[in-house]
């Protein structure tokens, strides 16, 4: 208990550090949310606006002043931050910018799903793939099957997710037709499983390589141990021993990297989700600070970081079911 | 005109008696017959039957709108053909480009255009429930003369006092009866409904459009008389309409509904449409466009007269406020070069600003052309002049663009062209400050994409001198009053013939000084699966053929699909 108390005391400490971080680095990008609203007519330097400007100057003074007021943008940044995380605390996380009058949380609410559900979905696909093939190349060790699965699994790692979709779009859905080329969120839950696999096997397959090789050198040195060689001698089945005895103390690294890797998946949903049209966190962020919607991109980035931490930490409890010897060490502590 | 191809979609039975067809018709040719065997330069025609009622038209669109209020959001590309489905504009251009009425039943100028009384159709209304009337009218021009950036544009060409906000004694709009309403203007415009055909010409329902100013989440939820009601939307991702029953023009729209998906990236919506995920796209890429006008499957439908792309001058501050300095610039570079490089040889290299299908084209001739000679002997005689704008003999300016790949392959490629007459500093200004940048004047030299409409008066704006102060939307502070006196001729006239003629001398002015380094003529392709029927063939309700694509948007309530 006293773990998990630390780890979410931990949890804490990051959400402000990041939402401190991402707050100060949207407002040291160059442009506004101004220039949104106003185009042209947005005075950045308002001492332009000294004396008695006249016509567009007179009209974009007079907005640019409003509008910094409506938006709070005249009051110092750490009001600002404060203000903001105060009213984060109590769930509002403003209004966006871009979509005026639309709340930051009924936008990030609308595209958590489809982002969760890619996730989940890649994960599934990425331990699919690289499960079987790793005890497979761990059994076969030095072996043709594990030498191609090494070749492969490197080819995969370096092709950039962009490029990984174009190629999957032009074989699986030019070429053979099996998979749409977009998102389409209004399916049947059928339909709409099938319309996501393309993009979800675009982000999988690049964590399934990674996996692969991880639990191959992890299965290599299991099935090296005194407990393999004594249930070989038992005359238990290959199979029996691969999955049974092999598998589960190997699982050490590959659950901890699982759990490191939500951050890669959703740096790859950032393109991902726009290729393949998603409406998800990933399109939402990148429009958004294209568009110097500061306010979502808080809100994304701060609940991406909370599930962030949060999975870690579940990875960190994880642990003790996988190896009972962690479980008595804290238990010790 | 649009320069189309239709093709057959499979080496089905369809396409065997097609090339049985074609062969008919290339023994026809043998004697005497068709000299245009492939068609190509036609207009497609639809030879599917009669229109089928139903189908789901999905639209692949390459970027999304901020909202889809005509009065409160700006509208691009993504947002006109949005536009087009839920609202009708008050004119719209017949075949010949000349604007007529659309959901107005008259457009009708005093003897001086300036003024003009708009009265509506009776009997129609919004989808939601409000009656269209002349206070729609009025709602709908106010709004957008409060609103500080949608109103930019028009607002000059508007009879108001502007530095009072809009009220019932400060405005142009007079209500004359239910139908009728009157547009005070500005001086003489003989051309105001041209400026109706798009966004300024969406009438949303006024009901809307007030609780909009209050709740602006409803800028999302589109409300119009247009032949698609709005349905959903996820911003990013898509939106919705289904179609109106109640449409005012009898059985159509032919489709069920229409969603726009969107689709940022050119090259993964022009496999969707191949994959049939879409039926219908829009794209500006040269690359993909030489590609669909080899492509047996689809429907191409080209617009060659959209905006020009051009470096601009700052005529403002040196060295571009001395026209050998620009004419230096424009002589040195080789534009067939740029366009084989850089566009994949496609576009019409232009020497003013209509391409060869607009009504308003004429011969340029005396536009600068590439001579590097000459581009030499004007650079050196401006340096000695000016040395302290020159290094080493050659012009030293800035060339102000946006970080990115392409503005990258353009100032290499440029650089190397005027590497005698100029020395070239890249300073890049981040995307979302670059327009504010441009507007205040702290740039020398900077690539632009503009024009392009086609009635070019809404264009004026942009050269305008009458617009230059510390905010200049004339950006290139192009100060000569004869383009001034020019502007107000062609707005002052309705005669088609004066006002190319007008026009003519306009883009001859330009050549002259040098104003502008024209590049290219963009195009804009609608490209279409070969079910998908009419998708410009429209007719304006008097029976009239409209004009197929205007700005990269056309006409939605005349498309069906085929099985």
């Amino acid at each position: 208990m006293r773990f998990v108390l630390r780890r979410l005391g931990s949890m804490v400490v990051v959400l402000v550090v990041v939402s401190f971080l991402t707050f100060l680095l949207m407002n040291l990008l160059p442009g506004g949310p101004e220039v949104n609203y106003l185009g042209p007519l947005y005075v950045e330097d308002l001492s332009l606006c000294e004396g008695t400007p006249t016509g567009d100057l007179a009209r974009g003074c007079a907005e640019t002043i409003d509008l910094r007021d409506k938006l709070n943008l005249d009051k110092p940044f750490f009001e600002r931050y404060v203000s903001w995380v105060g009213n984060a605390l109590t769930g509002d996380f403003g209004t966006s910018y871009r979509q005026e009058g639309v709340a930051v949380f009924d936008i990030i609410n609308e595209a958590l799903p489809t982002s969760l559900w890619l996730m989940v979905y890649a994960q599934v696909i990425a331990f699919v793939i690289a499960i079987p093939v790793a005890i497979y190349s761990a059994y076969r060790v030095g072996r043709w099957f594990d030498r191609g699965a090494t070749a492969a699994s490197f080819g995969v790692i370096a092709i950039p997710p962009f490029i990984l979709a174009l190629l999957l779009i032009y074989f699986f859905a030019v070429k053979l037709g099996w998979f749409p080329t977009v998102y389409d969120p209004d399916a049947e839950a059928v339909e709409r499983l099938r319309s996501m696999f393309m993009p979800a096997f675009t982000l999988g397959l690049g964590l399934a390589a990674v996996y692969a090789r991880l639990l191959r050198t992890d299965l290599v040195a299991t099935l090296q141990e005194d407990f393999i060689l004594m249930a070989r001698a038992k005359g238990m089945p290959t199979w029996h021993i691969l999955l049974r005895h092999a598998l589960r103390p190997s699982t050490f690294s590959l659950i901890t990297v699982a759990g490191i890797q939500i951050g890669a998946l959703i740096g790859g949903a950032l393109v991902v989700e726009r290729i393949f049209s998603m409406p998800g966190l990933g399109t939402i962020i990148v429009e958004s600070v294209l568009s110097r919607d500061y306010q979502v991109v808080q809100g994304a980035i701060l609940l991406i970081t909370a599930a962030y931490v949060a999975v870690n930490i579940a990875v960190d409890l994880v642990y003790g079911y996988l190896d009972p010897r962690v479980r008595h060490a804290r238990a010790a502590t | 005109m649009i320069n189309s191809q239709v093709r057959a979609r499979t080496w089905g039975f369809g396409r065997i008696v097609a090339v049985l067809v074609a062969l008919t018709l290339v023994l026809a040719a043998c004697g005497g017959g068709s000299d245009d065997p492939e068609g190509e330069g036609e207009v497609p025609e639809d030879d599917a039957g009669d229109p089928v009622p139903g189908g789901d038209l999905v639209y692949g669109i390459e970027a999304e709108a901020d909202g889809i209020n005509p009065t409160a959001n700006n509208f691009a590309i993504a947002a006109v053909i949005m536009g087009r489905a839920v609202f009708d504009p008050l004119a719209q251009f017949d075949e010949e480009g000349v604007a007529q009425p659309y959901l107005a039943e008259s457009i009708e100028p005093n003897a001086d255009c300036t003024e003009w009384t708009i009265t509506l159709r009776s009997g129609i209304t919004f989808h939601d429930g409000t009656p269209l009337t002349s206070e729609a009218i009025k709602v709908h021009f106010e709004t957008i003369l409060a609103e500080a950036l949608v109103g930019l544009v028009p607002k000059d060409i508007f009879r108001f006092d502007q530095t009072q906000p809009v009220s019932d004694t400060n405005t142009p709009i007079t209500i004359v009866d239910d139908l009728t309403a009157t547009v005070a203007m500005n001086g003489p415009n003989c051309n105001f409904p041209a400026w109706l055909t798009a966004q300024f010409g969406f009438i949303g329902s006024p009901t809307w459009i007030r609780a909009a100013e209050e709740d602006a989440a409803l800028n999302q939820e589109p409300v119009g008389t247009g032949p698609f009601k709005f349905d959903a939307r996820q911003v990013n991702a898509r939106t919705k309409f289904v179609k109106n029953p109640d449409y005012w023009q009898e059985g159509l729209p032919y489709l069920d509904s229409v969603t726009f998906v969107v689709s940022t990236d050119g090259q993964v919506r022009a496999q969707s449409l191949k994959t049939g995920d879409f039926d219908i796209i829009h794209t500006t890429r040269e690359d993909d466009i030489k590609i669909f006008r080899d492509d047996d499957s689809i429907k191409l439908y080209e617009d060659p007269t959209e905006e020009e792309g051009f470096l601009m001058f700052n005529h403002s501050i040196p060295p571009f406020d001395d026209v050998r300095a620009r004419k230096a610039i424009i002589q040195a570079t080789d534009r067939q070069q740029y366009v084989d490089l850089r566009s994949a040889g496609l576009p019409e290299i232009p020497n003013g600003i209509f391409h060869p299908d607009s009504p308003f084209y004429t011969e340029i001739e005396n536009y600068p052309q590439h001579d590097p000679e000459a581009a030499i002997e004007l650079a050196t005689d401006y340096c000695g002049d000016f040395p302290e704008n020159c290094q080493d003999g050659k012009i030293k300016f800035k060339w102000s663009s946006t970080p990115s790949p392409d503005s990258d392959a353009d100032f290499d490629l440029f650089q190397e062209q005027w590497k005698d007459v100029a020395v070239i500093e890249k300073e890049l200004i981040e995307q979302a400050n670059y327009i504010v940048e441009v507007a205040l004047g702290q740039w020398q030299a900077t690539a632009w994409r503009q024009f392009g409409n086609l009635d070019p008066d809404y264009d004026t704006v942009w050269f305008d001198s009458r617009k230059i102060g510390p905010i200049s939307i004339n950006w290139g502070r192009i100060d000569n009053p004869e383009l001034d006196r020019l502007i107000d001729e062609q707005r002052a006239t309705q005669d088609f013939e004066e006002r190319k003629e007008i026009w003519h001398q306009i883009n001859e002015t330009f050549a002259e000084n040098g104003d502008y380094l024209w590049y290219t003529h963009s195009i804009w392709a609608i490209v279409a699966g070969d079910n998908v029927q009419s998708v410009t063939d429209f007719e304006l309700p008097d029976g009239s053929k409209g004009w197929p694509i205007a700005e990269g948007r056309h006409n939605l309530a005349q498309i069906w699909i085929s099985q």
